[in-house]
């Protein structure tokens, strides 16, 4: 009796379980199908801050050339470098912009390599390092918004520390973004006269007039602006060029104390697994065409001799270049950004 | 109990095995079934726009590389700025080419210089504004195939303006003349995707959108989304499940993708499933439930009988069962009923006539009276009336109070007290048969009294001693005793005689076992036998005896007084 009454039972609960199961089985099925995840095995990875409208015309001509898929991944200078170091996924494959001064002290990141056409590369911009390859040359430059500036006269740094101005000037933290690194290194040279420690007088009248406002990103910098949402802002030449170039109601301003216009640069990782596909990559980039490119349609300029200078923008021998002691700035890079924070933190505490 | 489990059982097997799951499967195939068709419908439809797509599209490619092979031949193209007559007849011709085509095709013819010679279209866009010298975009894939029609996806990364551009560069001997262009924008071929209600996005190997019905499915870089490109039949996007096909369209150039949203095909059929599972489960509990109650109630009179039957089986045959349906239980049950009803009466019968079998007995067996002793106290009288006939004449007083005692028939039992009455007739008659040989002591307590005895049962108990205990002695000392033990009334007959041999005590004690007597110790066998009769098991005489230390009888009786228990 109680082998039937367990034979029962146990049939009884098959027949349930095989309902269930039927049920739950296309289910289970439709949710197993979709679960696959896209590999990055096959794409070339590039970490990239540059905008993403300067990135994608060369980048979709790089794989109909090439056939090589690229996956982009977008950020700060600073988050990206530091990803890389840290050995974030996807491994990074290139280091694709980024200015000199900044990506240089991580140089040890970087696989030596020099460029098919590092012969053409202007004198100032050789691939000295071995595995630092220039890209462009990327001038700092004061953002104005026209529709919104009024009557202030905007002409350098001294201009931005009009009271009108207090809370109505965008820039990026210098320890996020390179072009607000930039702008920095620019401010100490340019403001102390050729010392940059002499500058850190104006870089605190300066963060007075910010406000306590400091971007994540220098992307937040250009589209702030742009927008509407900050009257001037301090970003690099190509960031607003794009905007004048398009008829927005946008105004470069060349800083009359000086502009400092260091090169970005495109470097192949060291832990790269397709070393072959990064060097076409580093190649197209760095060749005629897409310099051309980027000169003629995307408003930066180029590091090639070969290649004439952007149209729209003034030639480079009309801008009051100042220079940079490339060595002391990586030196001092960690003891300078700690000085900011430190004149900012004052600055939020008033 | 295991019966009624097993009923139940079955029961709950029938209701769950012909009802619930024939139910809850039929629903849930219907269920898969038309799910299933509608998903077969959504892919069908899905399928036949990707397919229109790729048709139309590959269609579109292969009229304008015809059209461009076709012009190219048409002479004198680049030579130099046409007059306004070259130009009408080269317009001519393109407008022949275009018409024939179902979407709007501009037109552009460059010369070597990439300077625009021609064209039907109203701006020039930014892709074609490319220097001289610089390969880029559609003239790099010219330049790179000479002789060629080439297809290329420009400016696939703008929210609005992506274009698929055919092109050729002509070239005379090895010197470039000038390029030919068709441009199909992306505005212009819209109209594909409204053919259908599945959502169609075409782009180039890498992801670059030409087409699109939502931009839901893109990047901000307007790039189909990695997860898509990387999905397969089944896609689940953006919390949505897709059904996805794909397919290469103009020798792998171009990718279509048409996704038909088959979410909430899914989520109502896992609702359905989940519904028909949930109810199965409340319907197993409830067929547990209800079969034990719908059981209990419907064997109620089964179990009824059976337990009626159990009873019956321990010998209570005083239950009858009570079935107040009126179905095959009650049939079961009067006729069980009638059974029982007949057994009775059977067995009262049977008793009644043990009864008075037993009564015929007992009465055959108290009306013997021992000859020896009557020849014996008649020897005695004889002797007596010779030397003392006052002493003859009151032992025959006695003897016929003992007599009459003994023949009296209306009474089977008397009190203890009207018992021992009449022993102290025989007494007398033995005082004066043993004179001082013989010394008796009475002890009977008071409260046993008025116990009802069979009727002459003390007598036989010193008669016993009498005959057995002198044996050569000269005197014999009989004590007897009564008291109540246990609910029991115990006589005890002691005399410091002879007593038994071994062989003699069993003897007599198997004899006491058996049902008829054949011997002459009719006595003790006659008491021992009657009150077997009256009182049953375990009531009796008992003899302990040893050679040379006396016997004592021991009877003993349910204690009863008169009509009533004590």
């Amino acid at each position: 009796m109680k082998h039937t009454q367990g034979r029962n039972r146990i049939r009884l609960f098959r027949a349930l379980g095989a309902a269930a199961l039927f049920g739950g089985a296309a289910l289970l099925g439709l949710s197993a199908c979709s679960k696959s995840r896209p590999s990055s095995g096959e794409e070339l990875v590039v970490y990239c801050p540059h905008p993403q409208d300067f990135i994608d015309p060369i980048v979709s001509e790089f794989e109909a050339r090439t056939g090589i898929p690229v996956l982009i991944l977008s950020g700060g200078t600073g988050e990206l470098l530091e990803l890389m170091a840290r050995g974030g996924e996807p491994p990074c494959d290139i280091f694709w912009g980024g200015s000199l001064s900044i990506t240089s002290p991580q140089k040890e990141l970087f696989e030596p390599y020099i460029s098919a056409g590092e012969s053409e590369v202007r004198e100032e911009f050789k691939n000295t390092e071995g595995n630092m390859t220039r890209f462009t040359d990327v001038p700092s430059v004061i953002m104005v918004n026209t529709n919104l500036i009024g009557n202030i006269r905007i002409e350098g740094y001294e201009d931005l520390l009009q009271p009108e101005l207090k809370g109505q000037i965008a820039m990026g933290d210098p320890a996020a973004s390179s072009s607000a690194w930039e702008h920095l290194i620019n401010m100490l040279y340019a403001m102390g006269e050729g010392d940059p420690e002499q500058g850190w007088d104006y870089v605190e009248r300066f963060c007075e007039n910010l406000d306590g406002k400091l971007l994540e990103r220098s992307s937040q910098v250009y589209e702030g602006v742009a927008r509407g949402q900050y009257t001037v802002g301090l970003t690099f030449e190509e960031g607003g060029a794009r905007y004048a170039a398009s008829k927005e109601p946008v105004r470069l301003v060349y800083m009359k104390e000086g502009v400092l216009s260091t090169p970005d640069v495109v470097c192949i990782a060291k832990s790269s697994s397709h070393k072959e596909e990064a060097e076409q990559f580093v190649d197209f980039v760095t060749g005629r065409d897409a310099q051309s490119v980027i000169a003629g349609q995307l408003n930066r300029r180029s590091v090639r001799t070969d290649v004439s200078e952007p149209e729209g923008l003034p030639p480079k021998s009309m801008l009051p270049v100042i220079q940079d002691d490339l060595e002391l700035v990586a030196e001092r890079r960690e003891q300078w950004l700690e000085h900011f924070s430190e004149i900012y933190e004052k600055g939020l505490s008033k | 109990m295991k019966k009624e489990r097993y009923f139940r059982e079955e029961l709950q097997r029938l209701f769950i095995g012909l009802a619930i799951v024939p139910a809850v499967s039929i629903t849930l195939i219907c269920c898969f079934i038309f799910m299933g068709l509608l998903l077969k419908g959504r892919w069908e439809e899905n399928t036949a726009q990707r397919d229109y797509t790729a048709d139309r599209l590959e269609q579109l490619v292969s009229t304008c590389s015809q059209e461009l092979e076709r012009l190219e031949l048409f002479g004198g193209l680049f030579d130099g700025e046409p007059d306004a007559a070259e130009r009408a007849e080269i317009f001519e011709e393109i407008y022949r080419s275009t018409s024939g085509l179902d979407y709007e095709a501009e037109f552009y013819m460059l010369g070597a210089d990439r300077q625009v010679i021609l064209t039907d279209g109203s701006s020039v866009p930014d892709f074609l504004r490319m220097p001289s010298g610089v390969s880029w975009g559609i003239f790099a894939t010219m330049e790179s195939h000479p002789g060629e029609t080439v297809l290329r996806l420009l400016d696939g990364f703008r929210q609005k303006g992506a274009a698929l551009a055919l092109g050729r560069a002509v070239y005379s001997g090895e010197a470039l003349q000038g390029y030919l262009i068709f441009l199909l924008t992306d505005s212009a071929l819209q109209p594909i995707l409204e053919h259908s209600a599945a959502q169609t996005v075409v782009t180039d190997p890498f992801g670059w959108t030409l087409l699109s019905s939502s931009s839901g499915f893109l990047t901000d870089s307007h790039q189909l989304a990695r997860e898509i490109r990387a999905g397969g039949t089944w896609l689940s996007y953006g919390r949505q499940l897709y059904l996805m096909s794909v397919r290469s369209a103009c020798q792998g150039r171009l990718r279509i993708y048409v996704l038909s949203d088959v979410h909430n095909i899914v989520i109502s059929l896992a609702l359905n499933t989940a519904l028909v599972i949930t109810a199965l489960l409340i319907m197993t509990i409830w067929v547990f439930a209800a079969t034990r109650k719908v059981t209990e109630k419907k064997t109620e009179d089964f179990y009824r009988i059976l337990d009626v039957m159990d009873q019956g089986k321990k010998g209570n045959l005083d239950c009858r069962v009570q079935v107040e349906s009126n179905n095959e239980f009650k049939t079961i049950a009067d006729a069980y009923n009638g059974m029982i009803g007949s057994l009775r009466q059977q067995m009262e019968n049977n008793r009644r006539m043990a009864e008075l079998v037993a009564v015929s007995q007992n009465r055959q067996l108290e009306s013997q009276f021992n000859p020896h002793f009557l020849y014996n106290t008649l020897e005695n009288i004889r002797y007596m009336c010779r030397i003392e006939p006052e002493t003859a004449s009151r032992m025959i007083v006695c003897l016929s109070g003992l007599l009459r005692y003994s023949l009296d028939g209306s009474r089977t039992e008397v009190t203890l007290r009207e018992d021992l009455e009449h022993l102290n007739n025989y007494l007398t008659i033995l005082k004066y048969r043993f004179g001082t040989r013989l010394s008796c002591a009475i002890d009977v307590e008071e409260q046993t009294m008025d116990c009802m005895t069979p009727k002459l049962v003390l007598q036989p108990m010193i008669e016993n001693s009498v005959r057995y205990g002198f044996g050569n002695r000269e005197h014999l000392s009989v004590e007897l005793k009564a008291y109540i033990h246990e609910g029991n009334l115990v006589m005890i007959c002691r005399d410091d005689g002879a007593g038994m041999t071994q062989t003699a005590l069993s003897q007599l004690s198997r004899l006491l076992e058996q049902k008829e007597n054949k011997s002459r110790h009719s006595g003790l066998y006659n008491i021992h036998r009657r009150i077997r009769l009256l009182y049953g098991q375990p009531y009796g005489v008992e003899i302990r005896s040893a050679e040379g230390c006396g016997t004592t009888l021991v009877i003993t009786l349910p204690a009863r007084r008169e009509e009533n228990i004590c």
